[in-house]
């Protein structure tokens, strides 16, 4: 397991657990250290994925010292996964791993030449998201859709049945170079 | 979290220059890409542990100047070895206050290929919170064995930036550079990783599936030359095949070039015979610089050579399969790997050997190591034994298709190993044998063409080092003997008086010579050598060789331009006793310069040797010893030698 910051967060932490397989949701409780640390508040909130678990210190906690003691509590509670109690929230997962996966290096492809793609939100499983800037009309937009974003989140978020294009039935932007000359 | 990276508060730390430092593994790189940050010329080697002191350069970033320290190599910040303590002093912020200056950032530098074994490093490195970006190397080395690395997914992982540098290649190590001006915004990781062992082992397995990295295969090429270079049978058979190879060599190239500087030398010689009226003058100019450090200097060649081949064998990566062959031979005898590698440094110069014994963890080992390394035959014998084998075995003999002088050569630095390896055993069993025997990582790293560049900063150096030593030690050392050889000075009467003719210049400086200061002294110590059959004029050389090794050359070339002022050597090889049994007959008879050379095989006589192992050891007891058993043995094998070569020849 390791730990990776999460962008624009930096009370929060994404822990990366390859081979596990979590509920998705919100931990409610959990066994041994995990939950003293959660029903202490040290823990202001952790979200479980398939593969990984993000968690947000309380305010003037910093990572550097509650680090070790949380990875070692992660660690064991890992051991009885069985034990979590975990309130459901899939489709609440699925929209942070996909905004979590376009804050990250497929985002940054986008935004190289202008794209600007936003999530719009998740409904049983299928990820609705709009294209826009120089992505609204562009032919390769069903490319970077299915090629880069859906892997990306479909290797976080395995369980996703699809990742649809909804701004297909918006009016198209007038064709200006606005929004090129205006990267986000 | 980063607001506690420096751990300072508010105190300003001033404008002073910033510092960085080179963290990594033995043989990843970080020599290479510190010459390439600072233009500095610290030698590097396709061969672990070759950093064993720290070397620290400037390197200009668009910010200004910042100093770069190169530290040595290590595999983990748990200081086992004092080469690790060295590491992690530099690395504490808290010993930093008191001594040492802890780095404004450090450069941990891991070799791609080997990414799974050096992330543990990094997370000691992390660890210590210091700001840090990591520069992979080897990049190259990896896609070309199909392996690969997602940098960008890397850098998430860790939390740190990370730039890929292959070997000097400048717009990356811009990239490195335009990053050292921004320390300040360096990245840093939220949760330090972990560094028990098994959760440190769980990290790098997630880190490295993050990173998307496939492990590289073993180089085909490297794969199927290991299969015999480290074959147990033909490994040991080449082994012995290109240690031959190279001492054939080094006398088949040098000896012609060594030719030239020698009638260079005669030329001048000549010249200064003519021109310097002063006979005092002249003779210090003649006998001691000309005669004596010239015949020092007629060895530059052969040194230049030596090093040019030592270069090759380490560049191309042969160095370290050699120690790994002979490292399973020293496991049986119960010796440790590292002090092998610490044996083989020592093949040049016994001072890098015994600092190298640094990173042996065992305080016995360490001992042990650095009271056997004087015994390998290091770079300053090489003038006395090419005199010597000169002398001994005439010029075009051949041993079947061999040059017998090169066969010889090979035979004495064979004596020394195995000479040094005994004493390493010996001395490590008188220690006791309660130490736990430790983990030794020896790499074998892949076959890589040889940096011609390399080469020749090794070759520089070495010919430098060798020059600024016989402008200094050799020149003082051999003045001083000048003026033992050349004093008292003989008034005509006196000389008339024994019969010899004032006008006779050769025959004055003989007499001069014979009844000299230094004579005195030769003939003082002859009780020690007689039985080894050494006359005074031998004598006088040893005893100036405990200086340094090469001033027996020096001296015994000095003695004979007093006698034969145009060949010094033609009269080294005339010379005759002159009293005893043996008056009349040739001096330098097989069997004297076989315990001669034999001699020189075991006395330690090398005062910076000495020195520095007062300082690594903090006392005068070791050197003490190191001499004292030395010298013994020396004398013991010499008579050995005579006895035995007396015997066949």
């Amino acid at each position: 397991m390791h730990a990776e910051t999460v962008a624009g967060d930096r009370h929060a932490v994404r822990w990366v657990l390859p081979g596990s397989s979590l509920p998705s949701g919100r931990l409610r409780e959990a066994p041994g250290a995990l939950g003293a640390l959660l029903a202490a508040g040290t823990l202001q909130e952790v979200r479980t994925e398939p593969h990984g678990v993000t968690m947000r210190l309380a305010e003037g906690r910093t990572w550097r010292d509650e680090g070790d003691p949380v990875r070692a509590a992660l660690a064991a509670a890992l051991d009885e996964v069985g034990a979590w109690v975990v309130e459901p929230d899939e489709d609440g997962t699925l929209v942070r791993v996909a905004q979590d996966v376009l804050a990250g290096p497929v985002g940054d492809y986008v935004r190289s030449h202008g794209g600007l793609v936003t999530v719009t939100g998740a409904h049983d499983g299928i990820l609705a998201l709009v294209f826009d800037g120089a992505c609204s009309g562009c032919p390769a937009s069903g490319v970077t859709l299915h090629s880069r974003i859906e892997s990306a989140v479909r290797e976080r978020y395995p369980a996703v049945r699809e990742v649809r294009d909804t701004s297909a039935g918006r009016p198209a932007r007038s064709v200006t170079l606005w929004p090129r000359l205006r990267r986000p | 979290m980063s607001e506690h990276r420096h751990g300072g508060g508010a105190v300003l730390t001033g404008r002073g220059t910033r510092r960085f430092a080179l963290v990594g593994s033995p043989n990843s790189g970080k020599t290479t890409l510190f010459n390439a940050l600072t233009g500095l010329k610290a030698k590097t080697g396709n061969y672990p542990g070759v950093t064993v002191a720290r070397y620290e350069g400037l390197t200009s970033t668009g910010a200004g100047d910042v100093i770069v320290e190169d530290l040595p190599g290590t595999y983990s910040l748990d200081p086992i070895s004092p080469d690790e303590v060295v590491v992690t002093e530099v690395l504490d912020p808290a010993i930093g206050e008191h001594g040492t200056p802890t780095p404004d950032g450090l450069v941990a530098v891991l070799d791609a290929t080997a990414l799974r074994r050096s992330l543990g490093l990094l997370a000691h490195v992390l660890r210590t919170g210091l700001p840090t970006v990591l520069v992979l190397t080897f990049t190259d080395d990896l896609a070309r064995r199909a392996g690969s690395v997602d940098t960008a997914a890397l850098a998430a992982a860790l939390g740190v930036r990370v730039v890929p540098v292959t070997a000097g290649n400048r717009s990356q190590v811009a990239a490195l550079r335009r990053m050292l001006e921004s320390v300040d915004e360096w990245p840093a990781p939220a949760v330090l990783p972990p560094t028990e062992p098994v959760e440190a082992a769980a990290w790098t397995r997630s880190v490295l599936g993050r990173a998307a990295y496939e492990v590289p295969e073993v180089d085909l090429r490297t794969r199927r030359i290991d299969a015999v270079l480290l074959h147990p049978l033909w490994g040991s058979v080449v082994f012995f095949a290109t240690m031959f190879a190279f001492f054939q060599t080094i006398f088949a190239v040098a000896a012609p070039v060594q030719g030239w500087v020698e009638s260079l030398f005669g030329r001048l010689g000549t010249v200064a015979q003519e021109h310097i009226g002063n006979p005092w003058l002249a003779g210090l100019v003649g006998q001691a610089l000309l005669g004596g450090v010239g015949g020092v200097l007629v060895f530059l060649p052969q040194i230049a050579m030596l090093f040019v081949l030592i270069a090759l064998l380490e560049g191309v990566g042969y160095l370290s399969r050699a120690a790994f062959l002979m490292d399973r031979v020293m496991a049986k005898a119960g010796l440790e790997g590292r002090a092998f590698v610490s044996l083989l440094s020592s093949f040049a110069c016994a001072i890098p050997g015994i600092m190298a014994t640094r990173s042996l963890p065992s305080a016995r080992d360490r001992l042990a190591t650095m009271m056997a390394a004087p015994l390998m035959t290091c770079s300053a014998r090489l003038p006395v034994y090419v005199l010597l084998i000169g002398i001994l075995v005439p010029d075009g003999a051949r041993v079947g298709p061999f040059g017998a002088q090169g066969v010889v050569m090979f035979g004495l630095y064979v004596l020394g190993a195995l000479s040094a390896m005994t004493a390493a055993w010996v001395f490590s069993r008188l220690g006791g044998r309660t130490s736990l025997a430790m983990p030794f990582y020896m790499e074998m790293p892949s076959y890589r063409l040889p940096k011609p560049s390399t080469a020749a900063i090794a070759v520089w150096e070495a010919c430098t080092a060798f020059l600024r030593k016989v402008g200094t030690i050799i020149l003082v050392t051999t003045v001083a003997l000048w003026a033992l050889l050349s004093f008292p000075a003989r008034g005509t009467d006196e000389l008339g008086a024994a019969g010899v003719d004032p006008s006779d210049q050769v025959a004055v400086s003989a007499y001069v010579l014979d009844h000299s200061y230094a004579a005195d002294l030769g003939h003082a110590v002859e009780p020690v050598f007689e039985p080894l059959g050494y006359d005074w004029r031998i004598n006088i050389g040893i005893l100036s060789s405990l200086a340094a090794r090469e001033t027996f050359v020096a001296t015994l070339g000095q003695v004979g331009a007093a006698d034969n002022p145009d060949d010094p050597g033609a009269a080294l090889r005339a010379m005759t006793v002159e009293s005893g049994p043996r008056a009349g007959q040739p001096l330098f008879t097989a069997p004297v310069t076989a315990s001669l050379l034999v001699f020189f095989v075991y006395a330690l006589q090398c005062m910076s040797t000495i020195g520095v192992m007062r300082r690594e050891t903090g006392t005068w007891r070791w050197p003490g010893i190191a001499f004292g058993y030395m010298f013994v043995l020396a004398w013991g094998m010499a008579l050995l030698a005579r006895t035995l070569v007396g015997l066949f020849a």
